[in-house]
């Protein structure tokens, strides 16, 4: 009797608890009863790893059949009969692929992650949203036409979407949304607009607006425009300035000056429009972490080796599992023949080809983001704010922060002003003015660009739409023409043009009076030179320059490529290939010999470091080919040497407590090269009086020593670049398994193929196109179509962007090109009955 | 013999309906199976060994997609379990929650009928 009454005990206790544990999620654990289940759990999942090689479905809105042909690199070659079904059926795709990604995407750029994550991702939900990204999304949509071209792409990119959810097979709900417990709602219209803002504040540039307040808030304002100037003191600009050789405009530095604390409000303002510390990411002493960058280049058919043009293109973004890109080839007979990468989420192609041009971008990071301090009725409840007199208005938004279950995590009340959010920082109201805040018909740009059939006529389409965030976009034809124009909105300012300053937000007059028009825009057609070429360098030589950039410029990979370019005039779809991994440095080209000719110095005055150390660092760094190759041991060094060289120079700009600290370039620091007796060489914490040699020599050998002592001895195998830099390309969810970490790559700060960093950020997408009688186009990306991990698909391209190659691309303009051992899947989409 | 064939019959159905229902499919066949077949010595344990069968006859259907072995190695990691140990618990839920509920059907139905009597 007892033995049964305490089975049944514990009977009860089994069956609850598992009842309990099979239906609801316990922290991070799913609900293990529909994760476990073998019918359409996690485990069926390995029935929808692969796409049945031929499949039928049926999306609401279809006017005719689609034929979706896989190909053997699992891109998809859409055919359909008109453009909206084919971006009907490139939603339906996506969604096949990257159904998880579409989700996650959308939350992020519309500030809702806390609906997954809990109050842990707040902070990136109140970034979004403070900055009224989501806000501007829906203006964007009630602004948009609804019979535009773009509109009616996004409308049916989202029935297509809609089409593979609804019609999704049980065993094929991702891996992540299983995790999480929760199934993918419904697309809308608008998550494409959240995803096209939040890659124009991907791209946005306040970093040096930002470091140089900071900086003056130490050293004084003049001195903080020398070290954070909007001139970058190396020229090699976008636009060909007619010199055959790199423009050195150097000046020397104004010492150090009285702080200015009044520029401390333009850096809180900054750090608080971006709370979840983007500019953490610049280390101490590190001036070049800058990863999210881009190179692309053409060259005239004069100067290529087959007499046809060449373009190339290698967008630097975040590195994630999945990608941020999904290809796709889109064809409709007689209208469009697209091919290229689309962003998951939005249907046009970004960057590709069609039959007569091919395209790719890189970020101009013009500073297209102001500052206003606004006077307001009530410095806590402001309800008005005030300009030229009168009082007007301020727009009030609640936003509401939701949990995992739909409880709230937490409210804020937003304020508008007519030029855009408005918080409150120091005890001041600031608002802020922004490009992308005001854009939204860039979609109908890719559209439009989508039917060029020259360069130009890609140029000016784009030019008619595409608003922000402004890239550098460069294209190429069959005719051989090529050409390049640094696309967006450029607002005039009042005063000096300068947007680096505070605006007096009670004045109209502080507010921007119109754009600049297109003749100003850094641009280049066709140049005597045979080639034009991007890579987030300042995009036209101040001495000509009309407009007002303010951003920071990267002039190192500019100098490379225009360096390769330059030296090769009959240039090869396979030398295309290679400089976009080139291992070769501009930037190492131009230091090395400074610490080489500063321990030679410091050596003979019998000052400084320990002379065998010294020795030592100068015989690795003398030895090293300057090329940042996975097997050399001599980058190590110098990045090492660099880094305490920053700490050392830039000791006036230290904060005291900790708080963050503003780097100059390694470019600015290369112009303060030239004056070796400078103020800021000297170190304020020795009593001695350090020149630029001093600092060099004592800079190498500590670099020595601490890279000894971290890698042991340099003979010993452990300075090897490729063991020390490492690629790190994370999961959407950051879960380890589903991540690519600790991947050996080539290249270091300032090379084609940068890394820096955490190594999450490099060369999202690589392309070169032969632009002869028919397109050919070679390309990769680190990632693979699929989004689901267990697919064979999900990280097949690895191992050639790893290696730097390229697969050939398919682009059949029929189904029937496409052979059979090229085939991988069919899909045909029929219209809802 | 008969042991046998119930054992087939308990986890074929307990398989059809999971492939319906989904996993409640496990303690519903389990509880019911143990209110009909109370008097039978052990019906509990054949109930949770026939759930583990069926779960493992559907884990073997996906198991020979050449994918398998790979979802099982990232899931595994993901949960931070060896993917065999993830297998194991799966069977282990089933067999649980089919031994759990089958022992208070049989429970239930040795009540019911001592009230019938």
């Amino acid at each position: 009797m007892i033995g049964r009454t305490l089975r049944v005990m514990v009977a009860l206790l089994v069956l609850g608890g598992g009842l309990f544990v099979g239906a609801r999620s316990i922290g991070p654990a799913p609900a293990l009863g529909p994760f476990l289940e073998p019918a359409h759990g996690v485990w069926s999942l390995a029935r929808a790893a692969t796409i049945p090689a031929s499949a039928q479905g049926r999306v609401a809105g279809l006017r005719d059949s689609v034929q979706v042909v896989y190909d053997d690199r699992a891109v998809p070659h859409v055919f359909a009969q008109s453009e909206e079904d084919a971006y009907r059926a490139l939603g339906f795709v996506v969604a096949r692929d990257r159904l998880f990604q579409l989700y996650v995407q959308t939350l992020a750029a519309s500030g809702r992650l806390t609906e997954i994550a809990g109050p842990l991702t707040l902070p990136l939900d109140r970034e979004m949203r403070q900055l009224g990204l989501p806000r501007a999304a829906e203006r964007a949509v009630a602004r948009a036409a609804d019979t535009s071209a773009s509109s009616r792409a996004v409308r049916a990119y989202a029935d297509g979407v809609n089409a593979y959810i609804a019609a999704m097979p049980a065993s094929a709900l991702p891996l992540e949304f299983r995790l999480l417990g929760i199934r993918p709602p419904a697309w809308k219209p608008i998550d494409t607009y959240y995803l096209q803002n939040r890659m124009g504040w991907t791209l946005a540039n306040i970093a040096n607006e930002r470091d140089r307040a900071v900086a003056a808030a130490r050293v004084g304002r003049e001195a903080a425009l020398a070290l954070f100037p909007d001139d970058s003191p190396i020229q090699e600009p976008i636009q060909p300035n007619g010199q055959h050789a790199p423009r050195l405009d150097f000046h020397p530095l104004p010492p150090p000056g009285a702080p200015d604390s009044a520029s401390m409000l333009v850096a809180a303002a900054a750090d608080a429009l971006v709370p979840s510390g983007r500019f953490a990411e610049r280390e101490p002493g590190e001036p070049d972490t800058r990863s999210l960058a881009s190179n692309n280049w053409a060259v005239s058919p004069s100067r290529s080796a087959t007499g046809h043009a060449l373009l190339a293109g290698d967008p630097h973004l975040d590195l994630t599992l999945p990608s941020i890109w999904y290809e796709a080839h889109l064809v409709v007979p007689g209208a469009l023949d697209v091919y290229g990468v689309t962003i998951p989420g939005a249907p046009p192609v970004v960057i590709g080809l069609n039959r007569d041009i091919a395209w790719t971008f890189t970020n101009t990071g013009a500073d297209v983001m102001d500052l206003y301090v606004e006077q307001v009725d009530d410095q806590r409840h402001p309800t008005r704010y005030r300009v030229d007199g009168a009082w007007r208005p301020l727009e009030r938004r609640v936003e509401v922060y939701r949990g995992r279950r739909g409880e709230t995590i937490a409210v804020d009340t937003m304020y508008y002003t007519h030029r855009g959010p408005l918080q409150s920082v120091r005890g001041r109201w600031i608002s802020l003015r922004w490009t992308v805040l005001d854009a939204g018909t860039e979609g109908a740009g890719f559209i439009a660009a989508s039917h060029a059939r020259t360069a130009a006529e890609f140029e000016d389409a784009m030019a008619a739409s595409w608003h922000a965030p402004a890239q550098n976009m460069l294209a190429a034809d069959r005719g051989g023409h090529i050409a390049i124009r640094s696309t967006g909105r450029y607002p005039i300012r009042p005063g000096t043009g300068s947007g680096s300053v505070l605006f007096d937000g009670s004045s109209s007059a502080s507010d921007w009076k119109g754009d600049a028009p297109v003749s100003d825009w850094p641009q280049g057609f066709d140049p005597p030179q045979g080639y034009l070429a991007s890579a987030n360098q300042q995009p036209i030589d101040p001495r000509v320059a009309r407009i007002w950039f303010g951003g920071s410029w990267d002039p190192w990979r500019a100098l490379r490529i225009n360096a390769l370019l330059r030296a090769d005039s009959s240039v090869t779809v396979d030398e295309m290939r290679r400089f976009q991994t080139d291992p070769a440095s501009a930037r190492a080209d131009l230091y090395v010999p400074f610490f080489l000719r500063a321990a030679t110095r410091v050596a003979s005055r019998g000052t400084g470091p320990n002379p065998a150390v010294l020795e030592e660092a100068a015989r690795v760094l003398q030895s090293w080919d300057r090329r940042y190759t996975a097997s050399n041991t001599g980058a190590v060094l110098l990045e090492a040497a660099l880094r305490e060289t920053a700490l050392e120079t830039w000791d006036e700009l230290a904060e005291q407590s900790g708080g963050r600290r503003a780097t100059p370039s390694s470019a600015v620091l290369l112009e303060l090269m030239a004056d070796s007796t400078s103020a800021w060489w000297d170190n304020r914490s020795t009593s001695a009086v350090e020149d630029r040699d001093a600092i060099l020599a004592s800079s190498l050998a500590s670099a020595f020593l601490a890279t000894e002592q971290r890698y042991g001895a340099p003979a010993g195998g452990g300075w090897q670049w490729g063991k020390i830099r490492r690629a790190n390309i994370h999961h959407l969810l950051r879960i380890p398994a589903l991540s690519a970490l600790e991947l050996p790559v080539e290249g270091g700060p300032g090379t084609l193929s940068p890394s820096t960093g955490s190594g999450s950020q490099g060369p999202s997408w690589r392309m070169v196109v032969e632009l002869g009688p028919t397109l050919h186009a070679w390309a990769t990306y680190p990632g693979g179509q699929s989004g689901n991990p267990a697919s064979a698909r999900y990280l097949d391209r690895l191992p050639q962007w790893l290696a730097g190659t390229l697969e050939a691309v398919h682009i059949p303009t029929r189904p029937s090109e496409l052979a059979g051992s090229q085939r991988s899947a069919t899909l045909v989409l029929r219209p809802a009955r | 013999m008969k042991t046998v064939r119930l054992l087939v019959i308990v986890a074929a159905i307990v398989a059809a309906l999971t492939w319906i229902v989904g996993w409640w499919a496990v303690p519903l066949v389990a509880a019911m199976t143990g209110a009909l077949l109370w008097s039978r010595r052990g019906i509990a344990w054949l109930v949770a060994f026939a759930a583990a069968i069926s779960w493992s006859a559907l884990i073997l259907v996906d198991g020979f997609s050449e994918r398998f072995g790979a979802l099982a190695r990232i899931v595994g990691a993901t949960l931070m379990v060896p993917a065999s140990a993830l297998l194991a618990v799966t069977l282990l839920f089933a067999a649980l929650l089919a031994w759990s509920a089958a022992t208070l059907g049989a429970e239930i139905g040795r009540v019911t009928r001592r009230g019938d009597g």
